[in-house]
């Protein structure tokens, strides 16, 4: 094996290994396990429930192609490299072509598994709408590897190429339609069709253009440190993860509703948090995906007063996410040499997850009303969710936060 | 002879939408040290990366030893070393492996790697924390580590970043010494540097970039001569520049 495929497996490994610790953690949450666990099961239950209220026109291969797709398209190679690559690799990427090859390979393994488990919780659906056999469903999951195959070698060649918009659009498309084709059993030549346009766009477009450009180390970077992070973030939720490097978005337009007012020694804590709740890439999103989560389950699963576990899971999977706020980094100053006290920094920390999660609960709590139609049932679960929010906010944070002093 | 080093009509940023260089064109011949200065944003930093081939030109090309990244890349890359502004280091290897990963990856010869660094050692006196681990140094010995790694190399071309910030003024006369060592044999050193009293000491020539085009480029005293001035030193011509004084350019 030459040095760069052994520098590779180096590198697998050593991910390989520092996930396993964190994987050795995680199965130590019991409390979350147990979470993790109970909604699988409620999740299957109200799948079937669901399934057999489902209307015989219901497009249920459409869904799932789209689902399916997006998941296809989504196809990011894994690459293990490092910022200092751009020194001491640069000079030997000539002889790299093993090293992304195993990349591009490791991807396409990973990332079919994961597809496969998808498929796996979409064939319900699938058989039930379509009333097609265990055959359809393995020639579905070949024909899901094979674009999925596909989809990794095109997105390899992006990382050579300048402007990709219009070529990752096309990519998804073509995705979409190839697997659509083939679950929905067009006729054959329909999918040689598709199969053939394919096959001269990854070798008109994606190729040709490739081979003219250079690799774009910044973009390769930038997406493996995207993919790690997307791990660690994870194995955040259960446990402390020492922090990588981070993105932060400018949001203007809302940070205009949070401009620093006052000189008090109060505020400063007030503003790093909210400034990082809304500019840091893992808070904000995260919390406007459960909201919206919240809001769609509650207002379409009908379950009557059961609803309210729902919005108690919801505020307390946000409360979670919004744990490492306190711990993200800040300047060195703010850390100690400001004359802050302990209590400066974290009652405002407890103020903000407090408000966040009222907030969330009301909204939540409104889509579930609304859903089971009444206003006592509202109460009831603005209640639960507003106590809930209070309760994790002001005495489990108070608590944890207070055991740092 | 060919210029080690030739930048034609570059230009180029990071998205065509907004271009950072305009029609930057300048040459280095071998055993020449020349000073890249420029106010922060002015298009140093990206220049070099053009130079490395992390950028792709928009137009213009960048050739070293008269071939382009895409006729040789292997020749290309190889022919240069490149100090970064920050020091980028893998957090799992030490000092020796960061020397070692370096000749690996430039294809060094055994004896020539245990000689040149055993004398890059000595000279940035780290001999002793060769087994140390560099992502716990400080910002001037991660540098150091990130000096001695492109001068193991010895290749045509150096492209040194910014290197003096944090370099302790030993540290500085080691490196500039190995500079001057480095030039004698032949070797080119692109320097980009605020710190324009060394500058004017140990550079050859000058590139004062400007709003990313370059306002004026010679040795110090062709620089002069067109400021019309003598006597002036590059602090003064470099903020005349700076504050937008350039009649005196055309």
């Amino acid at each position: 094996m030459d040095a760069m495929s052994m520098l590779w497996e180096k590198r697998r490994r050593e991910t390989f290994q520092m996930q396993l610790r964190y994987w050795n953690l995680i199965g130590r949450n019991s409390g979350l396990m147990f979470f993790l666990y109970a909604m699988i099961l409620i999740g299957g239950f109200y799948y079937k429930k669901w399934l057999d209220t489902l209307p015989s026109h219901f497009p249920g291969v459409l869904l799932i192609s789209v689902l399916v797709a997006l998941a296809c398209a989504h196809a990011p190679v894994r690459t293990f490299t490092a910022r200092a690559d751009l020194v001491f690799l640069l000079p030997a990427e000539a002889e790299l072509d093993r090293y992304f090859r195993k990349s591009r390979r490791y991807s396409f393994l990973m990332q079919s598994a994961f597809l496969l488990i998808l498929w796996i919780l979409c064939a319900p659906l699938y058989f039930h709408t379509t009333g097609y056999g265990n055959q359809s469903f393995l020639m579905g999951a070949a024909a899901l590897l094979l674009v999925k195959g596909w989809n990794i070698d095109c997105s390899w060649q992006e990382l050579f190429i300048r402007d990709t918009q219009v070529l990752r659009f096309l990519r998804t498309g073509l995705t979409f339609f190839w697997i659509y084709f083939v679950l929905s059993h067009q006729a054959w030549f329909v999918s040689v069709v598709c199969a053939a346009v394919m096959g001269c766009v990854s070798y008109l477009l994606f190729h040709r253009q490739a081979d003219f450009g250079l690799l774009n180390w910044r973009k390769l970077l930038e997406s493996d440190q995207r993919q790690a992070m997307q791990f660690l973030r994870f194995a955040n939720l259960f446990t402390d993860v020492p922090r990588l490097r981070r993105r932060m978005h400018a949001r203007r337009l809302i940070s205009r509703f949070f401009p620093v007012r006052r000189f008090e020694r109060r505020t400063v804590f007030e503003q790093i948090f909210i400034k990082t709740f809304l500019r840091s890439d893992e808070y904000l999103g995260m919390y406007m995906r459960l909201t919206v989560i919240g809001i769609l389950l509650g207002f379409f699963l009908n379950i009557g007063l059961f609803s309210v576990f729902l919005v108690l899971s919801i505020v307390y999977l946000t409360g979670l996410q919004l744990v490492p706020l306190w711990q993200h980094p800040f300047p060195q100053a703010l850390a100690g040499l400001y004359p802050l006290t302990h209590q400066e920094k974290s009652r405002p920390f407890v103020q903000l997850t407090a408000l966040l999660l009222s907030g969330q609960s009301v909204i939540v709590s409104a889509a579930t009303g609304f859903g089971t139609r009444s206003f006592a049932g509202f109460l009831v679960f603005l209640g639960a969710g507003v106590g809930v929010s209070l309760l994790f906010s002001f005495v489990y944070l108070g608590k944890r936060v207070q055991l740092e002093n | 002879m060919d210029p080690v080093l030739s930048v034609k009509q570059l230009s180029g940023g990071y998205s065509r939408q907004r271009p950072i260089l305009h029609d930057v064109s300048f040459e280095m011949k071998a055993g020449e040290l020349v000073g890249l200065v420029g106010l922060n944003g002015a298009g140093k930093s990206t220049t070099i990366k053009h130079i490395l081939g992390l950028l792709d030109p928009f137009s213009g090309e960048i050739r070293i030893n008269g071939r382009t990244l895409r006729e040789d890349k292997t020749a290309f890359r190889k022919s240069m070393a490149y100090v970064p502004e920050l020091p980028e280091l893998y957090e799992q290897m030490t000092l020796e492996e960061h020397l070692q990963l370096t000749a690996m990856a430039y294809h060094l010869q055994q004896d020539e790697y245990a000689q040149r660094s055993s004398a890059l050692l000595k000279l940035f006196h780290m001999e002793k924390k060769k087994h140390w681990f560099p992502i716990h140094f400080s910002k001037g010995m991660r540098q150091k580590v990130m000096i001695m790694c492109a001068f193991l190399v010895r290749p045509d071309l150096y492209i040194v970043d910014e290197p003096f910030v944090g370099l302790d003024p030993l540290g500085i006369q080691s490196l500039l010494d190995l500079m001057t060592d480095m030039k004698k044999s032949g070797a080119a050193i692109l320097m980009s540097t605020h710190i324009l009293t060394t500058a004017e000491q140990y550079c050859d020539r000058f590139i004062i970039l400007h709003d990313g085009r370059i306002a004026v480029q010679g040795t110090l005293d062709q620089i002069r001569r067109q400021f019309g001035d003598v006597n002036a030193n590059l602090h003064e011509i470099y903020l005349a520049v700076a504050r937008g004084e350039t009649q005196w350019m055309q």
